[in-house]
């Protein structure tokens, strides 16, 4: 199941930090109580920082980029391994939508946690891809 | 901010591995191309705005948001009959 991708408690280092945000390097992955496919991305540095991620083929099942040469050896990425992405959620209240950034993924290498914030060069992924539940609400 | 004027077909060279050169303009438009080396990415501004811009809006998340959220994707696992996929 998708939702079994997400690593359990699993640190993760952004030696460049987030885009906009280079002092925010040091997180840890963490699951969530009947979660599912939700994990929370927590700040190792400062408490109040923590992010909602989820794998983005689960909003987008043809999801697809190439990690450039110079990211993939940040991330410590041998040969044809490719990297594991999540995407990060916004929830906006009054109406409620919740979207999904597909533009700027976040990589890692579940080896070494080493992970990346990647912007990717195209107009194909929104910033704020909307994530629409399946059936009746 | 350095400014400089060019004309089409004129370069700025930005260190010994960077060269950017004004191919065009027309209109309020002007093409440009940009030699570099693979190491150095490459990005339209606004792309690289729009993700800030959402990690600004994110990160900090309430109770009531992570319930949501959970509310919404956990639907995205239930039905239609999709095979799971990886996460790359």
């Amino acid at each position: 199941m998708p939702h079994q991708m997400l690593e359990r408690s699993l640190e993760l280092t952004f030696p460049e930090g987030l885009v906009g945000y280079p002092e925010w390097s040091r997180f840890t992955l963490e699951e969530l109580p009947d979660g599912g496919p939700v994990a929370m991305l927590q700040s190792q540095d400062v408490e109040e920082i923590s992010f909602l991620v989820t794998v983005p083929r689960l909003v987008c099942p043809s999801y697809a980029f190439d990690t450039p040469p110079s990211v993939r050896q940040l991330l410590g990425l041998s040969g044809d391994e490719e990297p594991a992405a999540l995407c990060v959620l916004v929830v906006r209240q009054d109406p409620l939508v919740i979207t999904a950034n597909l533009l700027g993924p976040l990589l890692y290498n579940p080896a070494t946690g080493l992970a990346y914030q990647l912007v990717l060069n195209t107009s194909t992924y929104s910033a704020q891809h909307p994530v629409v539940p399946a059936g009746p609400r | 901010m350095l400014i400089l004027s060019r004309r089409p077909g004129e370069s700025i060279s930005i260190g010994d591995d960077v060269m950017v050169t004004v191919i065009g303009v027309s209109g309020d438009r002007v093409k440009i191309g940009i030699e570099a080396p693979q190491h150095i990415l490459i990005l339209r501004e606004e792309l690289r705005e729009a993700v800030r811009e959402e990690n600004r809006a994110g990160y900090q998340v309430t109770p009531k948001e992570i319930r949501a959220a959970i509310d919404f994707l956990q639907r995205l696992l239930e039905p239609p009959s999709r095979e799971p996929t990886d996460s790359r």
